[in-house]
This record gives C-alpha cells, sequence and structure tokens, in this order.
C-alpha cells in the first residue's frame, strides 16, 4: 500500500504563550491509498483543526505533513490553493455552496481554478452531478434544493476533478437520517471505486462505517484501529 | 479566456442580486461621467459658438498698423500693390478709414452713421452677404466712384424700402458733406452676440464706401495710411499677416525699429480660447473630483461587498482558488459596476449636453475623445478603487473565511 498521507510529529498551537491552546500535540499518523478512515472525537478534541492540517487549509506550527511524498506543511498560500485543487475534495458539514451559483456552476469551479477548458468543463461536472443521481436538478440553486440534494452537489464538487482524496468534515450533520444514509450510501461507493476518503465526525455511527477508525482527544491519537465490524455493502 | 468571462459573468450576478444597492453605487460615478461628458461638451460649444460668432461680426481678417511715435513713414496705395505682388494667398488688402460720428440722410430721415473707406477687399470684413446690387470694384475704388454698401435694415431706415439701389445718401463727417450712390445692400447681421451687447444702444446705419472717394471727400491723404486690413483663409492668417508686416518693413526701412504692430484675428481667438479653455479645464476639475468621490463609494460598497462574502471567499479558496483569481474576481466586479456607470453617465452626460446646448443654442460638439476618455476613466477608477478590497479579500485565510 502507497503512502498518500504522512503526518510527523505535526503540532498546532493557538495563541503561543500563556494561554496557548495545543490543539495538536505531537501527532503522527500515516493514511495510505485507497484507505476508508474515520477520524471520531469531541468537540475541542482537535479533530477539525486535523481536518484543516490534512485539507492544507491551515499550516503546522511544528511537524511535517507529507502528501504524495511531497512536504506541503510550509507552502506559500498559491502554492497551497493547487495542492487543495488537484489533491483534494472537500465535503463540509455546512455544503459550502455558493448560493448565487446554479449546481453546474458550482460543480464546476474547482475545474475553473485548474484551468479547465469549457467544453471539458461541461463534461466533467455532468458527470459528476450524474453520478449522485442529480441529473435533474443542474440548474437549480441551492436555495431550492433540500439539505441532501445540496450535500450531493457538494460531493459532486468534490470528485468532479478526480482529487485522489476525498475529505468529509461531518458530512452528515445537517443531513436527516433518510439523507445522511443516502450520503454514506455515495461516500462508500466513491471509496470503493478507488478513492482515498477520510470522514471526520463525533458521530460512532457514522465512524463505525469506515474501514479504519481514528480516535482523537486533547489534541492526541488515543486509538487507531481496523474496525471489525465494516462491512461492505 | 474562459476564466474572465467567468469573472464577469459572476460580476453581473453580483450586480443583479444587488440591484438597488449597484444603483446607488453608480450613482456617484454616474453623476461624475455625466457631468465631465456635458462639461466637455459645453465648453467645446461655448468655444465654438464664441469663434463663430466673433468671425461673424469681424471676419477673418488681421491688420498691421504703424506706430506713429517710432517713425514718420506711413503707408501709400502703392504698397498694397506690393502686397498683392510678393505675398502669395492674399485674399485682398484694404487701408482702412473709419468714421464713426458721421451722420446719414435719405428720404426717410437723418441717422448716426459708421462710415467705412476701403478696398473693395472689406466686402470680406463680415460675413453677411451682399444680397441685392453688388459691392465696389476695383476699378471704381481706382477711379474714386461715390458709391456705397449698406445694410438691409439701414436701407428701410433711410429709404424706408429695399428697393434703393441708384439712390442717393447724404453723408456729412466734420461738416464736410458728399453724396454717395448706393449699389449693393448686405443682409443685417444676425449675431445674438451683438444683440446682446449692442442690443440697448441707439441705432446707426453701417455705410462702406470706396476709400479713394472717402478720402478725398472727407479731407484724408490717401499716401498716408496708418494701417492694412489683411485678408486671408482663417487657418494661414496669422502667418499671412506676420508676412505682410515683413515685407512692410522692408519696403520702408523700418527693419529691427518694431515700428509695425501686427494682430491677426486668429490671435484674438487664441487668446478667447485661452480664457475659455481655463473656464473648461476649472469645471473638468470640478468633474473629477466627483468621480473621485464616486470611486471611494465603489470602496466603501466593495470592502462592504468583501465582508459579506467572506465565507464565499473561504469556500473559493478551499476548492482552489489562488489570491489572483480572487484578487480578478472582485477587480472585476468594480470594473463592471464602474463601466456600467460610466455608460450610463456617458448616455445622461450626452443627454444633458443636448439639453443644455439646445437652450443655449450652441452647436452640439461631442467628442469620441470624451467619451473614450470618460469609459477609461470610470474602469480605471474601478480598478483603482477596487484594488484594496480585493486585495483584502484574496488574502483571507481559507479557514478564517469558512468560520464566519
Amino acid at each position: 500500500m502507497k503512502k498518500l498521507v504522512v503526518i510527523k510529529d505535526v503540532s498546532k498551537i493557538y495563541n503561543p504563550g500563556e494561554n496557548e491552546v495545543r490543539a495538536l500535540n505531537h501527532v503522527s499518523l500515516t493514511i495510505g491509498e485507497r484507505e476508508f478512515v474515520a477520524i471520531i472525537g469531541q468537540s475541542g478534541s482537535g479533530k477539525s483543526t486535523l481536518m484543516n492540517m490534512l485539507g492544507c487549509l491551515d499550516t503546522p506550527t511544528s511537524g511535517k505533513y507529507y502528501l504524495h511524498g511531497q512536504d506541503v506543511s510550509h507552502m506559500t498560500d498559491d502554492e497551497q490553493s493547487d495542492i487543495r485543487n488537484k489533491e483534494i475534495g472537500f465535503i463540509f458539514q455546512g455544503f459550502n455552496l455558493i448560493q448565487s451559483l446554479t449546481a453546474l456552476e458550482n460543480v464546476e469551479l474547482p475545474l475553473i481554478y485548474r484551468g479547465v477548458g469549457k467544453k471539458e468543463r461541461d463534461r466533467l461536472a455532468n458527470a459528476a452531478l450524474n453520478s449522485v443521481g442529480l441529473e435533474k436538478r443542474k440548474t437549480h440553486k441551492p436555495n431550492e434544493m433540500s439539505g441532501g440534494q445540496q450535500q450531493r452537489v457538494a460531493i459532486a464538487r468534490a470528485i468532479a476533478q478526480a482529487p485522489p482524496i476525498l475529505l468529509a468534515d461531518e458530512p452528515t450533520g445537517n443531513l436527516d437520517s433518510a439523507s445522511s444514509k443516502e450520503i454514506m450510501k455515495i461516500i462508500k461507493r466513491l471509496y470503493s471505486e478507488g478513492r482515498t476518503v477520510i470522514i471526520i465526525t463525533h458521530d460512532p455511527g457514522i465512524a463505525q462505517q469506515a474501514k479504519r477508525i481514528i480516535t482523537i482527544s486533547d489534541g492526541m491519537i488515543k486509538s487507531d484501529i481496523i474496525n471489525p465490524d465494516y462491512k461492505e455493502d | 479566456m474562459g476564466t474572465v468571462k467567468e469573472y464577469l459573468k459572476s460580476a453581473i450576478n453580483q450586480m443583479k442580486h444587488n440591484g438597488y444597492r449597484t444603483f446607488m453605487t453608480m450613482l456617484g460615478i454616474i453623476i461624475g461621467i455625466a457631468a465631465v461628458i456635458t462639461v466637455v461638451s459645453l465648453g467645446k460649444g461655448m468655444t465654438d459658438y464664441v469663434n463663430g460668432e466673433i468671425n461673424g461680426i469681424v471676419g477673418n481678417y488681421g491688420y498691421v498698423v504703424i506706430d506713429s511715435s517710432k517713425t514718420t513713414e506711413l503707408f501709400t496705395p502703392d504698397d498694397i500693390r506690393l502686397l498683392e505682388e510678393s505675398v502669395s494667398d492674399l485674399k485682398g488688402v484694404s487701408p482702412y478709414f473709419d468714421e464713426t460720428t458721421a451722420r446719414a440722410k435719405g428720404p426717410r430721415g437723418t441717422y448716426q452713421a459708421d462710415v467705412i473707406g476701403g478696398t473693395e477687399a472689406v466686402e470680406l470684413a463680415v460675413s453677411s452677404k451682399v444680397y441685392k446690387g453688388q459691392y465696389f470694384t476695383r476699378q471704381m475704388v481706382e477711379t474714386g466712384q461715390k458709391v456705397c454698401i449698406m445694410m438691409k435694415n439701414d436701407a428701410k431706415h433711410l429709404f424706408g424700402t429695399e428697393e434703393c439701389l441708384g439712390n442717393v445718401v447724404e453723408i456729412t463727417i466734420a461738416g464736410k458733406t458728399a453724396e454717395y450712390t448706393v449699389i449693393g445692400l448686405r443682409e443685417d447681421i444676425n449675431s445674438e452676440m451683438i444683440n446682446t451687447f449692442a442690443g440697448d444702444m441707439d441705432y446707426y446705419a453701417t455705410i462702406e464706401t470706396p476709400y479713394t472717394a472717402f478720402a478725398s471727400d472727407f479731407g484724408y491723404d490717401i499716401d498716408k495710411l496708418n494701417m492694412f486690413l489683411i485678408f486671408a483663409d482663417q487657418d494661414v492668417l496669422q502667418k499671412k499677416v506676420k508676412e505682410c508686416a515683413k515685407v512692410l518693413e522692408n519696403a520702408h526701412g523700418l527693419r529691427g525699429a518694431n515700428a509695425l504692430w501686427s494682430y491677426s484675428m486668429a490671435d484674438m481667438s487664441e487668446e478667447i480660447n485661452t480664457v475659455l479653455g481655463g473656464a473648461s479645464t476649472f469645471l473638468i476639475w470640478v468633474a473629477v473630483i466627483s468621480l473621485v468621490v464616486g470611486g471611494i463609494g465603489i470602496m466603501n460598497i466593495m470592502l462592504v461587498s468583501v465582508t459579506e462574502r467572506t465565507r464565499e471567499i473561504g469556500i473559493r479558496k478551499s476548492i482552489g482558488a489562488r489570491t489572483g483569481a480572487i484578487t480578478a474576481q472582485f477587480l472585476s466586479e468594480a470594473a463592471v459596476l464602474t463601466l456600467s456607470g460610466g455608460v450610463i453617465g456617458i448616455i445622461v452626460g450626452i443627454g444633458l449636453s443636448y439639453i443644455v446646448c439646445s437652450l443655449l443654442h450652441f452647436n452640439l460638439i461631442i467628442t469620441p475623445g470624451s467619451v473614450l476618455g470618460a469609459t477609461f476613466i470610470s474602469v480605471g477608477i474601478g480598478l483603482g478603487f477596487g484594488i484594496y478590497p480585493a486585495r483584502k479579500a484574496a488574502k483571507m485565510k481559507p479557514i478564517d473565511a469558512l468560520r464566519v
């Protein structure tokens, strides 16, 4: 198994000085290609900081982060933007769609930033929306769709430019149980199609559906197990 | 490029989304651009109008005058021939006698008169045409015939009719009286400037005569002339008047004596243009200040927009937008905003110019330069004042922006 994510001795300290908060405390972690990982922790455990670190949205105070063998822990803003664009598909709890754009336009955005031409962009965005079952919602704006549909648009956006990693932050946190099930089903399918999926959650019910479960607490990894109850759908 | 199109589309979406606010923001730019266009067009119209009026009243001529305090030399009729032979492209040369305190007597009464003595070239001195009869010829000048030209209005006063050709008018200057036969009538000078400035003055007749007859009847010596009028096309007038002055200087041995003084209407037009130009420049600065105020309005609203859309910026950055992409997006929004304001401003400005110019009876002159200039200025304001908000947006950290 190839190593995709290698985190070595990473710490993140907010407000350095007297009132400093150690959100991550010397964390080391390796995730290989085609893994399905859940990172579970209570709020304040440092899981969001870890997610930001993994997603190249934040830089560590100390330690190293290698993504695809490349040191991404101390890059410029623009380099980080490019890495996020190429390597990572984000699925957020609050969907984070742009309200003024249609579903299709939202899905096209990362492709625009990558410089993909109009025709190819259309093709990829349409394929991504089709694969999450939104053939009929392409011209709808986010506020014309249900939460589950919005999250599916967000997933389509995350997979449109075919990044190796899907990073999902509480993907079902804002959804009812029926929609949750649907979203998890899609996420599992994406994993089975060959992507690396990392889910950050506080919900053991969600974490139980992953193949590998990493528990984090007080900015440190408490356990890292292969889920004995994992079952392929 | 596809991305630019995407920014413009997003910018237009954004404007539509905030229609009322967009309009209020653009208002500053609209007023500024409209003011610039109107002021420029008004300035041009005014210059055009004043020049036209000046040419209408005083014609396209210049003069060369001898300064009697520096020399005793005077011009003679031979000098007229000399100038005609040695200076090309002249439309005519004439001595100039002008007696403004004359009296003219016709069958219908006696009136104050301005009696002018000159050559046939004086026909060109005013823009109003000889519509009846003819102007006196060179031959009439050389043979000293007692003929004259007057205005249509003068004929009505003196004879009670325009049908007065061949009739005689009695001219009296300083106790000397002579009879002149009317051989031509000019159209009245219908100048608003004259009517405005001279409206309250008493009526007086304007009578033109051959200078030879004028001089012998009223006691002047035609071999002692102190000035010449020089007629030439407006665009070469200034040059020709100088050339004539030089020829006369040489002929009378006055080189270096600085005894000749020359002046052309072109000089006067330049002076007037300088004054009018100064006035326009001042007004343009006032308009520019309103543009700057408009630009600051744009900057403020863009800052508000950046704050409101922090989350959007965070989303865009998280999915891979570079700093430059966000900057470009907000800059194109500011540019589209000001450009639309500019276009509306141009339309309003042209409309306003039209109304003002037609109220003042000016010609409507909208130069492509002022329209293009206004367009570039408005886009420039968008880019200039948009840069700070755009950089502010682009520099946001995605996690901070997403946390909102």
